[in-house]
């Protein structure tokens, strides 16, 4: 399913390459590319994506499809970090764009299906569309933006979306052009619809703390999630009572020998997973959360897009809204994978 | 009298007997003193107040009466693998040349600002622990809480009269590897790893440490988050007792308080604030340190190390 990412050979390697080599292997890369997808499409049919697109892409298989016809490439780094320097043919929607502030949950909320459908037919998105998303791909934090984005993207319909493994850390260490050319797309025909499969809200949450139904799985990081630190802004201490642990930092390779934020192997996410506690069956309801649904949304994305669970959603409200409600039980010291 | 009058006596005698015995247990042997406290009983008798903090520290400023006891509380030992005890025989001329004797009152103290500041007094608490002395203390928040409170600082070196300590190993404190290793096969040994949980979980790890991950089934409790440093500029203050017994519960350590227990760090160093806890605040009575913890056990392929999770967890 992620046949393009697999390929993945080293970046320091690559640029030493000639621009010819460069050229000749992404001709053969290519092709094989083409092979694997097609062999992956017949095998097993990826559970998001459609035929022929793959959620994890590498830079070299972006690099060989640029200008694709049907491509829309989004950078969700900051305005000022686009305007330095961006993928060529590359679209800006700042990530604060994707969870702005929301008055009436008073916290970070994914943008209403209008202004979500407004801003991104503004980008040129069509209901066709091959959605790229990429973020700058340096430290797990900026991953866990892209993999936010996909997760909302996903979430309002648009089914053709991919993530650019390593962002545009590993794209310029690769050598790779980048320009300051501004796009000025055609208006797109994309209209965002709210899929409720993917997304959680403060009232599913409080149904499964019942229920028990679905997994909560805390995507913060272990010192948040025991309750020891917190943003200044969500206003409790500790975990859903019965979370597990997956930090989303440990989704990614980044810091690991100065290397940029990719995507951990599948084997290796596999293996968290077992050691965190989720289920081998694929088919177990998890819900996901953090503290504004931006690591979540990662989560998200991991598990359900490159692990193949199926039935995943992520609680957009996250810890910024629940914590709000004194009412609702938080649990303090202790880890959410030994007491349940 | 009716009988609802002698009930309530009957409790009311009850509730002295208890408080009378708690008060009596915590007097008796304090391993957790107060900046007040120590103020008052800087000049009592026996009492021996041992600077553990960098020795830069000391010059600049320290405790009236405290001793400058930079160590070393820990060596390489012979094979280099681990930063380990000492020899006995030079801890014991080593805490003679502090002033120590047999009876006196050790009361230790660290920086006091980071929780890995306590553990080094932590550790010296173990290694007097470990060599039979238990009349031993640490300053709750250390040098940083004392400055806190403004008492007096002396910048005065104190060159103590030799004291006359003799002590031997205690082997049920200390876990070698080999010990270690058997354990590992028991089902009944409780490890508890007290680093960082990434370190646990195997995503990061220190450049000295050969190998990634945890020893399988450690339960994981980081000494980091036994104190209060930093939250709101406070001092190292350890956590409030009601919070250490809970999170004794929510990291999975036995309610027994006769669980054979093992704990370990990186080094040794936040191992002993997991022994300090649990055996001196907790009332564990069967707590060992893994001396050569995971420097030691990384550099042994033959020890089996846990990477991508957490180590334990229940069955759900």
């Amino acid at each position: 399913m992620t046949g393009p990412a697999r390929e993945d050979k080293g970046f320091f390697m690559q640029t030493r390459q000639t621009r010819r080599n460069f050229m000749k292997r992404n001709l053969i890369q290519s092709i094989i590319i083409a092979l694997l997808v097609a062999a992956t499409g017949l095998v097993s049919a990826p559970v998001t994506a459609k035929a022929g697109t793959a959620p994890l892409v590498s830079t070299e298989w972006l690099a060989g499809n640029l200008g694709a016809p049907g491509m829309v490439i989004i950078d969700v780094r900051t305005a000022a970090n686009y305007d330095f320097g961006h993928l060529p043919g590359a679209v800006s929607m700042p990530y604060s764009g994707w969870e702005p502030y929301n008055r009436k949950t008073r916290c970070q909320m994914m943008p209403s299906v209008a202004d979500l459908t407004a801003t991104l037919r503004s980008l040129g998105v069509n209901r066709s569309s091959h959605v790229i998303v990429y973020d700058a791909g340096n430290t797990a934090l900026d991953a866990t933006q892209g993999g936010a984005a996909v997760w909302i993207l996903e979430s309002m319909g648009q089914g053709n979306v991919s993530y650019l493994d390593g962002g545009f850390t590993k794209w310029t260490f690769e050598g790779r052009p980048i320009d300051k050319i501004k796009p000025a797309p055609k208006a797109g025909d994309f209209t965002a619809k709210l899929d409720p499969s993917k997304v959680a809200t403060l009232k599913d949450i409080i149904a499964n703390l019942k229920t028990k139904e679905a997994i909560f799985l805390d995507d913060r990081r272990a010192v948040e999630h025991f309750g020891i630190e917190k943003r200044p802004d969500v206003v409790r201490y500790g975990h859903i009572p019965g979370s597990l642990n997956f930090p989303a930092d440990f989704m990614t390779n980044a810091g690991i020998n100065r290397g940029p934020a990719t995507i951990r192997s599948k084997k290796e996410l596999e293996a968290m997973a077992e050691g965190v506690g989720l289920p081998m069956d694929k088919n177990r309801k998890i819900i996901v959360y953090c503290n504004s649904a931006q690591q979540a949304g990662m989560g998200y994305f991991v598990l359900r897009d490159i692990m193949g669970y199926r039935n995943v959603q992520a609680y957009d409200g996250s810890m910024l809204e629940y914590a709000q409600d004194k009412k609702l039980p938080l649990v303090r010291f202790a880890w959410g994978f030994v007491t349940e | 009298m009716n009988t609802y009058k002698v009930r309530l006596a009957a409790l009311f005698a009850a509730v002295i007997l208890i408080a009378g015995a708690s008060a009596a247990a915590a007097a008796g042997m304090q391993k957790l003193v107060s900046v007040d406290w120590l103020a008052r009983n800087l000049k009592a008798p026996n009492v021996v107040v041992l600077d553990v903090g960098a020795f830069t520290q000391y010059e600049r400023g320290h405790i009236p009466g405290a001793v400058k006891a930079f160590g070393p509380w820990q060596t390489m030992n012979g094979e280099f693998v681990g930063f380990m005890m000492p020899k006995v025989k030079d801890l014991v001329r080593m805490l003679r040349s502090y002033g120590v004797n047999n009876n006196s009152h050790v009361i230790l103290y660290d920086e006091g600002v980071t929780a890995q500041d306590t553990a080094k007094s932590a550790r010296a608490l173990w290694t007097l622990e470990a060599l039979g002395h238990d009349k031993v203390a640490i300053l709750d928040g250390g040098f940083a809480a004392w400055k806190q409170a403004k008492k007096s600082v002396s910048g005065e070196p104190v060159v103590p009269s030799p004291g006359n300590f003799r002590g031997r190993l205690i082997k049920s404190k200390l876990a070698t590897m080999n010990e270690v290793k058997k354990a590992l096969r028991s089902p009944g040994v409780v490890f508890v790893d007290d680093r960082l949980p990434e370190e646990d979980f195997g995503h990061e790890k220190k450049s000295y440490i050969k190998r990634f991950g945890h020893l399988p089934g450690s339960r994981l409790w980081p000494a980091d988050f036994m104190t209060n440093a930093g939250i709101e500029f406070s001092p190292s203050f350890m956590r409030d007792m009601s919070e250490l017994h809970q999170m004794a519960k929510g990291v999975g350590i036995p309610a027994d308080k006769n669980a054979e227990i093992i704990t370990y760090s990186n080094r040794g160093l936040q191992a002993a604030m997991g022994y300090f806890v649990l055996h001196d605040l907790l009332g564990y009575k069967n707590v060992k340190l893994f001396d050569g913890s995971i420097l030691e056990a990384a550099a042994d392929r033959s020890v089996p190390m846990k990477t991508n999770g957490w180590g334990y967890k229940r069955k759900m």
